[in-house]
């Protein structure tokens, strides 16, 4: 996608990048180069290690890097807290978005916004203006008014909380953005209004990093490349058809494949 | 002083000293700190009122007529009145007889029943306060200070048939250092009446609180109250609602908040003396520093509470390590058919929302701020004075 002869920094850069997590090694070094203007899949059975490689490049506390680097526009991501990364124009959507009644959705939206502004150098977001932006994004997303006043993901359903995290996303304008099985729990209504929200967010400047189990979900977001995260390494990448591969022979073919 | 003083009954009281930690009712109560505070003071006519500075500063920012108590004297505020009461309100002294009484044949002398006798032998005079019957009387601050020689405030709150009161107090200020704050509240709310009590202590640090608060209701009668427990170095307060008409209401919310060395211990007895009566209890503590807190509640339903619907929630959050905060519910059933729920919690922020918050640019502290107010939320949203939920969710911030 909009190749250019000109070297650029990847916008992530994962080296050898091994993680243990309460002792257990999790991650047994992965590599993998993400670019400006990409989107890619990471697919792979239960327990490869999907979940851990963006829950460490999101910076979640508890997850110990043993070997390898990891960086984000050539800069060392370990170096940065959770909240710095989020700056820096990380997102993580997570597979699990948590409940925090007592404190609002858009609070969380203003004051999430007002970080980014601030890491930019930008003013902050006019109150009046943030408001109108979140009530056109919420349309997009197809959620309800109520949600204005709501705590955060207060009482949603699953398809509401993942739409929440794309609504989220879709304000804050991310760099790099990390979805984390975000068609899991999602009706093929739900899944399209998603979809489509991500979609939106396909540019040039952006990359898009999508975990998921279901090849379904790639014939929305269409990626650039797919790669198969196997027992906490990437043991096979390729283009869109990889997908489609995976579906058809499983993942113990890439084993087979990987062991011969 | 008050001819209510009796200096000889005053010492024999000063002799046996407060309950100590071998007493049930005392057993999480900051003894040590209590006791080294003299609480059996008289009143003496050299007592000096806080001026209006240090009255301002004990005011909560609430737009409510407001009435002033130093010690146990009520501060004349204007020339001969303590302040612009709403139509229907009145505030008298209660007859000397009265508050004789209750020092010396209706109290017996047991821990439980200590704070009272205190309050009443050491009182320059009990007050009364009474609303009218079937007149909404809207909100009435009552900001109550700390005074050297004021002695203790016994307050009796008087609601007739029908008749609604907000009253908003702030126990708060303090003219000298290591004062003591003693008051005995009785409500007595007739039937249909309601009465929401918004209490907030922000007393100074240093300051030592003994509270007794009583309340009985009639038929149908509603109470809510909203017990913030902000301030003050050493506390033990005690409160007894008694639900004692058919269909009687009381809802108690408790927002208990210690840190540094603050160390406050809270009573609640809720009984259910008549059938169909509800009750709730929500009590959310946080404790930081070396902050320690302990609230007790005691569920009652008597023989005859038929139909008799009580729930208790009770969370407490710790902020560090080596915060303390003890809770006892406590469920006391002498009937069939009734309802009683209770839960407890006690725990530390959620690591995995305090992530979700940094993960999306919201830095550490901040995090950790929104969710200590989250916590508090379901209490401070429940208050019914929008001016005061902003206030409280600033101020409960260790």
């Amino acid at each position: 996608m909009n190749a250019t002869t000109l070297p650029t920094t990847p916008l992530l850069e994962v080296l050898d990048l091994h993680v243990e997590v309460n002792g257990k090694p999790i991650l047994k070094g992965v590599n993998l180069t993400v670019n400006a203007g990409e989107v890619h899949a990471i697919m792979g059975p239960n327990g490869s290690g999907k979940s851990t490689l963006s829950h460490v490049v999101a910076g979640k506390p508890g997850y110990v890097v043993t070997g390898g680097s990891l960086r984000y526009k050539g800069q060392d991501l370990l170096a940065l807290a959770p909240e710095e990364r989020a700056r820096a124009g990380i997102f993580l959507a997570f597979q699990y978005p948590l409940e925090i009644p007592g404190v609002n959705n858009v609070y969380l939206l203003k004051a999430a916004l007002n970080a980014r502004h601030r890491h930019l150098g930008l003013p902050e977001v006019d109150a009046f203006e943030f408001l109108q932006l979140v009530k056109s994004k919420m349309q997009r997303m197809q959620m309800p008014e109520s949600f204005l006043s709501r705590g955060v993901n207060e009482g949603f359903s699953g398809g509401e909380k993942k739409r929440n995290e794309v609504l989220q996303m879709q304000v804050l304008e991310p760099t790099l953005a990390l979805l984390d099985e975000t068609d899991s729990g999602l009706d093929i209504d739900a899944l399209k209004v998603v979809s489509n929200g991500v979609n939106d967010l396909r540019s040039p400047e952006r990359a898009i990093v999508m975990v998921t189990h279901y090849q379904r979900l790639l014939d929305y977001i269409v990626p650039d490349q797919v790669h198969v995260l196997v027992d906490g390494r990437v043991l096979l990448s390729g283009g869109k058809e990889l997908a489609l591969e995976l579906e058809q022979r499983g993942y113990d073919w890439v084993r087979a494949q990987d062991a011969a | 002083m008050s001819a209510a003083n009796d200096s000889s009954r005053v010492d024999s009281l000063r002799e046996r000293g407060l309950p100590t930690a071998r007493d049930e009712d005392w057993k999480y109560a900051p003894v040590r700190v209590l006791a080294r505070r003299d609480w059996w003071a008289l009143p003496t006519d050299a007592l000096s009122f806080p001026d209006t500075a240090a009255i301002d500063a004990a005011t909560l920012p609430v737009d409510a007529p407001r009435l002033v108590f130093a010690g146990g004297h009520a501060v004349p505020l204007s020339a001969g009145g303590f302040g612009a009461l709403p139509a229907g309100v009145t505030l008298r002294p209660l007859p000397e007889a009265a508050l004789a009484s209750s020092a010396k044949t209706t109290l017996t002398d047991t821990p439980a029943a200590r704070i009272e006798l205190i309050a009443a032998a050491t009182s320059p005079g009990g007050w009364e306060l009474a609303v009218a019957a079937g007149v909404d009387a809207g909100s009435l601050q009552l900001c109550h200070l700390p005074a050297a020689g004021a002695g203790s405030l016994v307050l009796r709150l008087k609601l007739e048939r029908g008749a609604r009161l907000t009253l908003i107090e702030s126990m708060a200020g303090s003219t000298s250092t290591n004062a003591t704050l003693t008051r005995w509240i009785q409500a007595k709310l007739a039937e249909n009446s309601v009465l929401t009590q918004i209490s907030v202590q922000w007393l100074p640090t240093d300051v030592a609180l003994l509270e007794q608060v009583d309340v009985t209701l009639a038929r149908d009668a509603t109470y809510h109250a909203f017990a913030c427990t902000l301030g003050g170095q050493a506390a033990h307060t005690a409160a007894r609602v008694t639900l004692e008409g058919v269909g009687a209401n009381a809802h108690w919310n408790q927002l208990l908040r210690v840190a540094g060395t603050q160390h406050t211990d809270s009573h609640l007895t809720m009984t259910h003396a008549a059938p169909q009566t509800r009750s709730t209890q929500t009590v959310r503590a946080l404790a930081d520093g070396r902050g320690r807190g302990a609230f007790s509640g005691k569920v009652v339903m008597v023989e005859g509470a038929k139909g008799a619907d009580s729930a208790q929630s009770i969370r407490n959050l710790l902020l560090c390590a080596t915060a303390e905060l003890d809770t006892r519910p406590q469920l006391e059933i002498h009937v069939d058919e009734v309802k009683a729920s209770h839960g407890t919690t006690t725990g530390s922020l959620d690591e995995q929302a305090l992530f979700y918050l940094r993960s999306r640019g919201i830095d550490e502290p901040e995090a950790r701020r929104l969710l200590t107010q989250a916590f508090t939320a379901e209490v401070i949203s429940r208050v019914p004075v929008p001016a005061l939920r902003d206030w409280l969710t600033l101020r409960v911030l260790p």
